[in-house]
């Protein structure tokens, strides 16, 4: 029998039922839908934490003082004073896959000016830091070399420490500040960031020359990290391999001793935060693709149903020289035929409820020819997984107990 | 073509009732030859539609022999078995058992629909000729619903002509029609046994036995008469016997 045929068949025997048929199909579509969603606002909002993971610089490594342990007690990263300024130097001078490199300091300040204060961080590092950080100036400028070298007491502030002591409105380059009872002209405000990964807000600081920080302000020799950049993404595992051996080389470490120092790059960060959100849309697509079973459930229970029903037609159509594999195939393409539109319509449907929480929610979302392929042999697997058995039942039918029920 | 069409040898057929065994046939012989037009009779529970069954290939003997058109039917698997169905036997049967919410056409096409040599054009061209030539030339795109039993009837008829089989197997073809519509439905039989259809026909009714040739009467499993009906009726004539139809009586 040919396939057309069997096609009209079930075509016809659907829109005999089309209530029936349109309920089923409900099952399937609401199913589809879900997933399609899911994986959309789940894919989007990965793409949202990476998008902000990487502002903080997509090739940038950090080198921070190790763990120490002192009398047993191992303290956290970056507690011991291992990082001087000669190792930022060595890396600058001796690893070629970087492009630059900033020693950093920081601490936390009290801000006065005029009547307002405020309390925010004071990073010191060098020009260099802008173009690790990919910070750029919305007012005023950046701070020179000869302000790196004569530890000019100038800094650039952020949105957050502007509005707090000048109010939103007031353009504050040129006005003075005062730091621990020194004063600091601020020469510029650097573009907002917003917040980072971690929900930090990477407005709320002044960046001010490496000089003038450590010297002027801190007075210490030591540092709290050391900022670099690979010269592109690819090569940032080997550029971390070329500064551990500098470094391990400057604290003359023996080949069996633990490295004092941690090397941390975005890669790692945006590594683990990106399988937080993997496992985070898994979790919404399996939810999701459980309604997608259910809506499995409810075309085999309705094809059962409709096996029982129409009993005396296979009988008939059996005693006038139907095959089984003829009986099969039409009650397969019947479940089939469910599934693939109600597939379709779920389809539509999902990204229009994709698009609309995006629209409204504001939730960024993603739809990949990917979760739709995904979803769509999804739902065609659930279409001939549960039409199976029913059809199958239609199929192995005795003609003549087919043809004598009642 | 072999003289003999339909020919059986010690049929059984044994139920199994829970510990009972119920016997429908008990070694039944018979031949049927090309031509015929033979109605078994017998009272319910005689074993007429086991054998019935049996020889249209829709349920095999516990025991026993069946050539139909030279052919061991016993031999055939399911598949093999729906084929020969589809191009040797036109069924009839008492509640017609035309598909419900489908055309009268699309009912007649259903044979040809599981036989792939035929095109769709054909199909519709010999589903028409066969409508036409039981008289329903105007009720080709009726639903089963808006037909009267002995058109339904007619439509079956009309199915089971459609691809040409060897022998038509009627189950109580009148069983659910009037004597009118009943006479009329003969008128078909014998117009088509004239043309050389061999006709097995299943009834309990006595006079309706009479438009056949042979009549073959069972009881309990067996054959107990086989004989040529002495006075053969012929349906045309006893249709002019009737009182005229009533007025909404259609054709």
């Amino acid at each position: 029998m040919k396939i057309v045929n069997l096609i009209i068949i079930a075509y016809r025997s659907m829109s005999k039922n089309k209530l029936r048929s349109f309920l089923t199909m409900l099952g399937i579509i609401i199913g589809v839908a879900s997933v399609i969603a899911m994986l959309a606002i789940g894919q989007g909002s990965k793409k949202n934490i990476q998008a902000s993971v990487e502002s903080l610089g997509t090739n940038t490594i950090m080198i921070m003082p190790g763990a120490v342990t002192q009398g047993g007690v191992r303290l956290a990263a970056g507690s011991s004073n291992s990082l001087v300024n000669g190792d930022a130097d060595a890396i600058a001078a001796r690893c070629d896959l970087l492009d630059y490199v900033t020693p950093v300091v920081n601490q936390g300040v009290q801000v006065v000016a005029g009547s307002q204060n405020w309390s925010t961080v004071i990073i010191g590092a060098k020009q260099a830091y802008f173009k690790i950080r990919d910070i750029t100036i919305s007012m005023g400028e950046r701070y020179t070399d000869a302000d790196e070298r004569t530890a000019a007491k100038v800094c650039v502030i952020g949105h957050t420490v502007d509005s707090n002591l000048f109010g939103s409105d007031a353009n504050p380059v040129g006005m003075t500040i005062r730091i621990s009872s020194i004063p600091y002209r601020i020469i510029g405000v650097y573009d907002r960031k917003g917040q980072n990964a971690f929900g930090m807000d990477q407005d709320d600081a002044i960046i001010a020359p490496f000089a003038t920080v450590q010297d002027r302000m801190m007075s210490t020799l030591y540092l709290n990290s050391i900022y670099c950049s690979a010269k592109s993404e690819d090569v940032i595992t080997d550029a971390v391999d070329e500064i551990s051996k500098v470094m391990r080389q400057r604290h003359k470490l023996a080949p069996s001793d633990d490295d004092d120092f941690t090397v941390r790059t975005q890669q790692e960060i945006a590594n683990i935060f990106g399988t937080i959100t993997s496992v985070m849309t898994i979790l919404l697509a399996s939810v999701a693709s459980i309604s997608l079973l259910v809506g499995g459930i409810g075309i085999m229970n309705i094809m059962l149903v409709s096996v029982t029903e129409r009993t005396r037609e296979i009988g008939i159509r059996m005693a006038i020289g139907a095959k089984g594999r003829d009986v099969l195939l039409q009650f397969m393409i019947e479940s089939i035929f469910i599934s693939f539109i109600g597939g379709f319509i779920g389809i539509l449907l999902g990204i229009g409820i994709a698009l609309l929480v995006a629209e409204f929610g504001g939730w960024p979302i993603t739809i990949t020819p990917f979760s739709i392929a995904i979803s769509f042999a999804f739902s065609a697997f659930v279409g001939i997984f549960f039409g199976w058995y029913p059809a199958r039942k239609a199929a192995n039918l005795n003609p003549i107990d087919a043809l004598r029920y009642e | 073509m072999a003289p003999t069409l339909i020919s059986v040898k010690k049929l059984v057929k044994t139920y199994k009732m829970g510990d009972t065994e119920v016997h429908a046939l008990r070694g039944v012989s018979l031949d049927i030859n090309n031509g015929d037009f033979t109605a078994i009779m017998g009272a319910s529970g005689s074993g007429k539609s086991t054998f019935m069954n049996i020889i249209g290939c829709l349920d095999k003997p516990t025991t026993g022999e069946y050539y139909l058109d030279g052919i061991d039917a016993l031999k055939m698997n399911r598949n093999e078995l729906a084929e020969f169905r589809n191009q040797k036997i036109g069924f009839i049967f008492q509640s017609f058992n035309i598909l419900a919410r489908t055309s009268a056409l699309e009912n007649v096409e259903l044979p040809l629909v599981y036989n792939n040599k035929v095109g769709a054009k054909e199909r519709r061209e010999r589903a028409m000729k066969a409508l036409t030539s039981v008289g329903l030339a105007t009720r080709v795109y009726n639903m089963p619903n808006q037909l009267s039993g002995g058109q339904q009837q007619r439509v079956a008829i009309a199915r089971a002509l459609i691809n040409d089989p060897r022998v038509i197997m009627a189950d109580e073809p009148t069983g659910n029609l009037d004597s009118r519509t009943s006479y009329e439905i003969m008128d078909i039989f014998q117009q088509l046994n004239d043309k050389g259809i061999t006709i097995v026909m299943v009834t309990h009714e006595p006079d309706i036995a009479l438009f056949a040739k042979d009549n073959i009467v069972f009881r309990d499993g067996s054959i107990i008469s086989n004989s040529k009906v002495p006075e053969r009726k012929t349906a045309t004539e006893e249709l002019k016997k009737l009182p005229a139809p009533t007025l909404d009586e259609t054709k």
